[in-house]
């Protein structure tokens, strides 16, 4: 019965998330929306390859492929991390209603999960107008060869990936809510601070070994690390003797992000409550 | 009221809204720190991927530049366009209009207040970049990179008197337009990158990035600031962003009137959660 409704809760944030998300364009307005954005960012990432490419004289298609995979897989973190850090603000202090939230049968769990899930939903639109646009663009009209078949992906492993992947970042939005409930200043920079790092650390544009010792380690305790080389392994090589190991790392994040996720939200909930803060706004 | 003492009541507007800009950031050193901090993940990304594609090494300079100047354009956006929105949202724009004071004086006192803030932030920027990143800048013509910079802000900040307008108006569909003159101005002004005059580029994107002020002012600052050059090679930057500064100030003035009365006759100045 409680999952029963935990489940049910969970499916109505979603519902309200999509809705706080869409209804105020129409959805073609919409869709474009959801597509300049990344895609601007592919175009920032992709031309600089291009660029840089065209200065140093010397273009690796190779490279632009993955570089192009890993633009692509970054959507989701993205939208992710930054709707999540900004969750409990929004519902504290834009439009005043985590008080109304906390007086509810069900907790705020299922609430922030299934407004993650529509985040993870609108990036998946975003991700498939990027990909379309960005095939079009590059391939198509700059004549870069992106080295990806479509009959090579493989297909399982790239569903596996991206679920484990939203797991891990879903389970890094309960840390960031966590932090962002007993304090009041932080939920923007909170959330571009570990978009960043996961952009800079996390495997996205190249591989985190070019960054000096001891910086690139951190990437080894990152999620994103794991969840950008299954998306690429899947993509690319498809093959799954390639795939298995980055999947098999990324179940073994998508589960310690997930415990240590709920540790650091129930602990900050309490002590939240303890300090009277759950509602405590603060703005100038 | 006389025009002599209108004038100097605005001036004192505007003032007080920069020292509240000001105290708001000197009391939150964290916030200016995040600020600093924050843009190190895409500028260190963005150099290192220039040095593993064997590009020149005034790329990475390049990349300083736009990374240092995305602290403008997004203050412009979230410190200055979209002010009013969160005036609306705390109560506090309706004491704004009852007041016999200039929208625009409130807007250029936040563009004060927000200069003084924002060039501590560059200055971060720049600093971490050269010690983190080894870049190197080469400062030819110094009074050619304040005549560029200037510029550039007074053609940025009158965009933001423009887009402020929509706000009187709009609430999260403005909001929206922000987050997307994010991410597409980076690519469509050249932060990183020369778009105008680089072979590499398409030639209607180039056209297209003309619009944008904020092209020029990168492309003055990129020669007056990483490549060397002085005020004779920068005389088509200087004045397109004059233009650009005049021709948006006045059509602010005329904007923020119209887009006051549109909102006063829709009744949709003071709503709350739009």
């Amino acid at each position: 019965m409680a999952v029963k409704s935990f489940i049910r809760s969970a499916w109505y944030s979603a519902w309200l998330g999509w809705k706080l998300e869409t209804n105020w364009a129409d959805p073609l307005t919409f869709a474009g929306y959801y597509l300049l954005r990344p895609f601007a960012s592919l175009l920032l990432v992709g031309f600089i390859f291009v660029i840089g490419s065209f200065a140093g004289g010397n273009t690796n298609t190779q490279y632009f492929t993955y570089l192009f995979v890993g633009q692509i897989a970054y959507v989701y973190v993205l939208q992710i991390t930054v709707t999540t850090g900004y969750f409990i603000h929004e519902e504290r202090a834009k439009y005043e209603t985590l008080r109304s939230v906390y007086v509810t049968p069900t907790s705020i769990r299922p609430y922030l999960l299934g407004r993650a899930l529509s985040a993870a939903f609108a990036s998946t639109v975003s991700l498939l107008l990027t990909i379309v646009f960005g095939t079009i663009v590059f391939s198509g009209l700059l004549g870069l060869n992106l080295e990806i078949d479509l009959f090579r992906i493989n297909y399982a492993a790239l569903v596996m990936s991206l679920t484990l992947g939203i797991v891990s970042l879903i389970s890094t939005g309960f840390i960031l809510s966590g932090i962002n409930l007993v304090s009041t200043r932080l939920h923007m920079n909170l959330s571009e601070y570990v978009s960043g790092i996961f952009f800079l650390l996390g495997d996205v544009i190249f591989p985190p070994t070019t960054l000096p010792y001891p910086l690139y380690l951190i990437s080894y305790v990152l999620p994103v690390t794991y969840y950008t080389r299954a998306v690429r392994a899947s993509i690319i090589d498809g093959a799954w003797d390639v795939v298995i190991p980055n999947l098999q790392m990324l179940l073994l994040m998508a589960i310690l992000t997930t415990i240590v996720g709920s540790i650091v939200f129930a602990a900050a909930e309490k002590r939240a409550k303890r300090l009277g803060v759950i509602d405590r706004k603060s703005e100038y | 009221m006389s025009s002599l003492h209108e004038f100097q009541v605005n001036v004192r507007v505007a003032i007080a809204r920069a020292r509240v800009r000001i105290k708001g950031t000197i009391q939150d050193p964290a916030w200016m720190i995040a600020e600093m901090i924050i843009p190190m993940f895409s500028i260190g990304g963005f150099i290192l991927l220039y040095r593993a594609l064997g590009a020149p090494a005034s790329y990475s300079g390049f990349v300083i530049v736009g990374g240092a100047m995305i602290a403008f354009w997004t203050n412009m956006l979230w410190g200055m366009a979209a002010q009013f929105y969160w005036e609306k949202e705390v109560g506090n724009l309706e004491i704004y209009f009852v007041a016999p004071i200039s929208r625009m004086a409130i807007l250029l006192g936040m563009a004060l207040g927000s200069v003084v803030t924002m060039v501590l932030r560059v200055f971060g920027i720049v600093f971490f970049g050269i010690l983190l990143f080894n870049v190197s800048l080469n400062i030819a013509d110094p009074i050619a990179l304040a005549i560029i910079f200037a510029l550039t802000l007074a053609s940025l900040y009158s965009l933001g008197m423009v887009f402020s307008s929509l706000y009187l108006l709009w609430g999260r569909e403005a909001w929206k337009l922000n987050e997307l003159l994010v991410e597409p101005t980076y690519f469509l002004s050249g932060f990183f990158f020369q778009i105008r005059g680089n072979a590499a580029v398409p030639l209607a994107l180039q056209f297209a990035s003309s619009f944008i002020p904020m092209t020029f002012g990168l492309d003055g600052l990129r020669k007056v600031l990483v490549l060397g050059q002085g005020l004779q090679s920068v005389l088509l930057e200087v004045s397109v962003l004059a233009a650009f500064s005049l021709a948006l100030f006045v059509a602010a003035h005329y904007v923020l009137a119209y887009m006051e009365n549109l909102a006063k006759k829709e009744g949709r100045l003071t709503l709350r959660w739009q």
